[in-house]
């Protein structure tokens, strides 16, 4: 493991000001922090860590205020999944807290840290850093562009990176317009999610935040009456695995047809991506079989299938999944 | 088959479960807690070539380092690389954090050779060498042929199908506990605590690995977080007693990462073929003509010759040719593992069963059943031996009418479910080549102590579930005692026990087995010689065959009203100790059927397994509905233990069929799916032990002790019955591309990806 200081923060100030420094990263519930460090995969990893779990006044919250749910950045996975307004009014957000992991990684991971988690790619997080992947080095190259890319992007490299989007969460943000609030300024989700170029310090971060930046709540407009939100998920288990396939959706019907649609990919490219074509082709339809199946037909238009040695485990099923998972999520919203 | 008292008693419990349960059971890296150095690896970061220097100056400068050791002072290390990870040298430091800091830092440099990773590859004419067999990387284990052999099968048959199969799986099976190893040295003598399959074994290899004499090596085993085969060797046994050496004799750790788990160990074979059937138009197996490859990695010696084994002995057939290759990789070396050869061989020749019953317009398993061999009948190639018990048509039977089969198969591709996915179902089975008997060389000691109860002392390690527990439940039988009467003193400990053997190859409860048998019987009748000493026997005047145990009691056969307990019996007699050996495999133990004891045999376990599944066309995804797995157990030792050696066999027979396999970055041979999450363990979500449906079948195995063989292998063969219902469902065939049948993969085959 790499070797670290690690010290508890008590104020969201001192925290700002101990991760400022170079080499110093937040720490909250650990799951993906922690196995980073644990397998020494990356010569950036940070050297001290400070605790936002012990600042006070706590960042565990959920409540509806002003327009908006409040999410404190702090709060566990397990909390969303559980919390009666989210499932009732913030559906997408609950089920995309529920479809992570396992329940003890729930309990344990914040929803703060699932939309600041590093990469997911075997050659990123292979033990000891011995693939020198661009995410690290810029120096390095994309070793899955043309080697193992089974679980990898369908919309190309992102910033000369293949490896896909590995949170839950993000896409449902991005989908429900949500603001990531931190100690800099509040964030548009779809801003938020922008990964910095590799000639960038911040290369292995999904986000753009900047350093000692810290995520502190998440706002999430309450939906428009009429609306409906739905998260979609697919891997290879039913449960445990990060997103292979995942689509958000927020839909808003009014005298039986769509009015507005909020449609946004995960885990098929580096960023959520949103799917423009799908929220035009469902906008004035009904919600139905045939209007959900040309939307998830309309969301998996433009994927490019990346090459594969000797043409095995290819990452082209993501097509077909995409069009499922679209679907079934804008049947959910029904 | 005799009514027994204690074997098959289901109430009985393995006798340490409860130490694993409340986390008591101890593991080789719980000793020497607070008086011990820890360890760390530096692996090759090149698939093929040789190491050209080492230095590990940067590595030794770190604070808390205390020795390097590199492939100069480790016997079981090389400098000559075959494979990506491949141990080159080792850091011994205060603490893991520190050894794997320092690892790190040691630089190497290497003569860099083109590796060959693809067995297609491997085996073509011009290919680069592997370098582990001279001039070549392929070699023939085994080539045989019976009557005319396949092609004069084939001039008789009114249908022949010809099928190449694709590569199988290849995965590590990942035990909870990695191998794991503590060593200290005291003088010219070592300590060692391992999780090893197999105290004695380990024993030997570190006595032989270092010169030493045998009597200078102590090795305990008791804990060893599963083990399925890979365990069955100790080479970071012989790492830590060098690494202790090097560090004046302190004790050293060794513990394998996850990725070092990975990167070094044993794991299955993938294996190919091609085969030929020919029938009759009723389905009369007229031919066979299969030829397996099996991709062994760096190991040319891994055991891969049995591929053929179910489809050899399972069926008749007057002609036929088999023959296994070995092909080697630079690759982890393939080996021991759970059933070795035995699943892959079945993913092979099950597919072309069920491809020519396809042909033929039958019901695979009406097909299975046409050219099942009958139980009685002998092995079809030389030395033609009978079964001592051969229960594979038991277990047949009983996954059929348990399922319900009969009502439900239908041809492939042509029963949708009322959720649209569609239905399968399958069934395979096959007599294995493990659960066989090796019992000459182990031993039992078995002392009848002063409070008229038994102690045993285990020589075999605790592999798996249950060894320990049946060699106990055999002695009490055999002794007449209670079982909660004989207690296990020590396991694993070659310092106290007579070797026990591995617990591997479903050997150890019919093999190890046979010794404490031999051990109960020789104690009880020296126990009976020292109760005619005792009233009412002694003023009776009972000789020692006129008596019998049962219960704890020692009693007259002619008035059971005549008894002692042991307690009484043993009231100032000296303990009595029972010695005994296990008996040859081919040796029938007792006469069964009419066939005398002592005449020649085989013992193998058999199984069968039916699979029932849907298919979800629209995402690849496979659903079990439900799953039927029965064993021919010879005859059930300890029923709870086979039970779940049966319940983990169909979880590991989903992990292999729907989710495990390896992942190879080609270019640098690196396998990258070394992380616990890319091992693809199935969740209780994918597979609902609800759904499962166990049977512990009895055929009375004439070789074996109560008439048991081995089981633990058997029962996790048949995950062919899961391809097999795919195709059942879908009417495609899915190209497992050396890995599992993933959803993926399943789409492909549907040609939606």
């Amino acid at each position: 493991m790499n070797l670290f200081t690690h010290v508890n923060a008590t104020t969201i100030a001192e925290a700002t000001a101990a991760t400022a420094k170079a080499g110093t990263a937040p720490i909250a519930g650990g799951s993906d922090l922690l196995t980073y460090l644990r397998t020494m995969c990356s010569p950036n990893a940070p050297t001290n860590l400070v605790n936002l779990k012990t600042v006070v006044p706590s960042m565990a919250y959920i409540k509806e205020e002003g327009g908006f749910l409040k999410v404190g950045a702090l709060t566990t996975l397990t909390a969303i999944a559980n919390d009666s307004t989210t499932l009732a009014k913030y559906t997408a957000l609950a089920q995309a807290a529920l479809s992570v992991a396992s329940p003890e990684l729930r309990n344990q991971g914040t929803i703060g840290g699932n939309i600041c988690q590093k990469p997911r790619c075997q050659y990123f997080r292979f033990d000891n850093d011995d693939f020198k992947c661009l995410r690290k080095d810029p120096a390095g190259t994309c070793f899955a562009l043309t080697g193992v890319n089974t679980y990898h992007s369908v919309f190309g490299p992102l910033n000369g990176c293949v490896a896909a989007l590995p949170s839950d969460i993000a896409p449902v943000l991005v989908a429900m317009n949500a603001n990531i609030v931190t100690t800099v300024k509040t964030w548009k989700a779809a801003d938020f999610f922008v990964v910095p170029n590799v000639a960038d310090a911040r290369r292995e971060q999904i986000n753009a935040l900047a350093a000692g930046e810290i995520v502190t709540e998440i706002q999430i407009p309450t939906p428009a009456t009429g609306s409906k939100s739905a998260y979609m998920k697919w891997s290879f288990r039913k449960s445990i695995d990060f997103p292979l396939v995942s689509a958000a959706v927020l839909t808003t019907v009014a005298g039986g047809s769509v009015t507005a649609a909020s449609i946004v990919l995960g885990a098929v490219y580096g960023q959520p991506r949103v799917a423009t074509g799908a929220q035009t082709a469902l906008v004035g339809q009904a919600i139905n079989a045939t209007s959900a199946t040309a939307a998830g037909t309309a969301a998996a238009t433009g994927t490019t299938v990346l090459p594969t040695p000797g043409g095995t485990n290819s990452n082209s099923y993501k097509v077909q999944i995409i069009k499922v998972m679209v679907q079934k999520a804008v049947l959910a919203t029904a | 088959m005799d009514t027994l008292n204690v074997v098959g008693n289901p109430a009985i419990h393995d006798q340490h479960s409860n130490l694993i349960l409340l986390g008591k059971m101890d593991y080789a890296c719980d000793r020497l807690p607070g008086r011990k150095l820890y360890s760390a690896f530096k692996s090759s970061s090149i698939a093929h070539g040789a190491v050209k220097s080492i230095d590990p100056a940067a590595a030794l400068a770190l604070p808390g380092v205390k020795a390097v050791i590199t492939y100069k002072d480790c016997p079981v290390w090389s400098p000559n690389i075959f494979q990506w990870g491949q141990e080159v040298a080792g850091v011994v430091a205060i603490d893991a954090g520190t050894a794997a800091r320092a690892a790190l830092l040691i630089k190497v440099t290497y003569d860099v050779s083109k590796p060959v990773i693809d067995p297609d590859e491997s085996m073509k004419p011009g290919a680069s060498s592997v370098g582990v067999i001279q001039g070549k990387n392929t070699l023939i284990a085994n080539y045989l042929t019976r009557g005319g052999g396949g092609e004069a099968g084939m001039a008789k048959a009114d249908v022949t199908l010809e099928t190449v199969q694709p590569w199988s799986t290849t995965y590590q099976h990942n035990t909870l506990e990695t191998h794991s190893a503590v060593a200290e040295w005291a003088g010219d003598q070592v300590k060692v605590w391992c999780s090893s399959q197999s105290a004695f074994n380990g024993k030997w290899e570190v006595a032989a690995a270092l010169n030493l004499p045998i009597n200078h090596v102590h090795f305990f085993t008791h804990g060893t977080g599963c083990a399925h085969g890979d365990k069955n060797s100790s080479p970071f046994a012989v790492v830590a007693a060098v690494m202790s050496k090097a560090v004046g004799g302190q004790a050293v750790q060794v513990a394998l990462t996850r990725r070092d788990n990975m990167l070094f160990n044993t794991r299955q074979f993938s294996v190919r073929s091609a085969i030929k059937l020919g029938a009759k138009k009723d389905g009369t197996f007229t031919g066979i003509d299969a030829e397996f490859w099996g991709d062994v990695g760096r190991n040319p010696m891994a055991p891969v010759d049995n591929a053929h084994f179910g489809l050899r002995t399972t069926y008749t057939c007057p002609d036929a040719d088999f023959k296994v290759t070995r092909v080697v990789t630079n690759t982890p070396q393939r080996g021991f593992w759970r059933c070795v050869n035995d699943p892959p061989g079945a993913f092979n020749y099950d597919i072309a069963i069920d491809k020519l019953a396809d042909k033929l317009g039958m019901d695979p398993f009406a097909l299975r059943m046409k050219n099942l061999r009958a139980p009685d009948a002998p092995d079809q190639d030389p030395p033609n031996r009978v079964w001592g018990g051969n229960g594979v048509g038991l277990c047949f039977d009983k996954v059929y009418t348990s399922s319900g089969y009969q009502s439900k198969w239908h041809k492939p591709g042509t029963r949708v479910l009322a959720d649209g996915r569609l239905h399968g179902i399958a069934i395979t089975g096959h007599l294995d080549s493990h659960g066989y008997i090796v019992g000459s060389t182990r031993g039992a000691l078995v002392t009848i102590t002063a409070d008229g109860k038994c102690l045993v002392n285990v020589g075999g390690g605790r592999g798996s579930e249950g060894g320990l527990t049946s060699c106990c439940i055999i002695t009490a039988e055999a002794l007449g005692m209670p079982p909660e009467d004989v207690v296990c003193g020590d396991w694993g400990n070659t310092d106290v026990a007579l070797d026990g053997g591995m617990q591997a190859g479903s050997t150890f409860t019919a093999s190890a087995g046979g010794a404490f048998y031999n051990a109960a019987l020789d104690a009880r009748a020296k126990l009976f010689a020292a109760a005619v000493n005792h009233s009412p026997f002694f003023s009776l005047k009972v000789t020692p065959d006129q008596l019998e145990a049962k219960n704890g009691f020692v009693y007259l056969k002619s008035d059971p009203s005549q008894r002692l307990s042991y307690k009484q019996v043993m009231a100032g007699t000296p303990p009595i100790a029972g010695y005994g050996t296990g008996w040859n495999a081919t040796l029938r133990s007792r006469s069964v059927g009419g066939v005398a004891q002592g005449s020649v045999c085989n013992a193998n376990g058999s199984a069968a397994a039916c699979a029932e599944l849907a298919v979800d066309t629209e995402t690849g995804q496979v659903e079990i509905l439900g799953y039927w797995n029965a064993v021919d157990t010879g005859r059930t030792i300890f029923k709870q233990g086979a039970i779940k050696e049966m319940l983990s066999g169909c979880e590991l027979m989903i992990h292999q069929a729907l989710f495990a396999g390896d992942v190879y970055d080609i270019p640098s041979g690196a396998c990258i799916s070394t992380q616990f999450n890319e091992s693809m363990v199935p969740t209780a979500m994918d597979m609902k032990g609800e759904r499962f449906n166990v049977y512990d079948l009895e055929s009375d195995d004439a070789a074996g002790p109560y008439g048991a063989h081995g089981m633990g292998e058997p029962c996790v063969t048949n995950y062919s019955a899961i391809i097999c219902a795919i195709f059942n469902a879908t009417g495609k065939w899915v190209d497992p591309e050396k890995g599992a049948c993933t959803p993926n993969k399943v789409l492909k085959a549907l040609g939606k990806a």
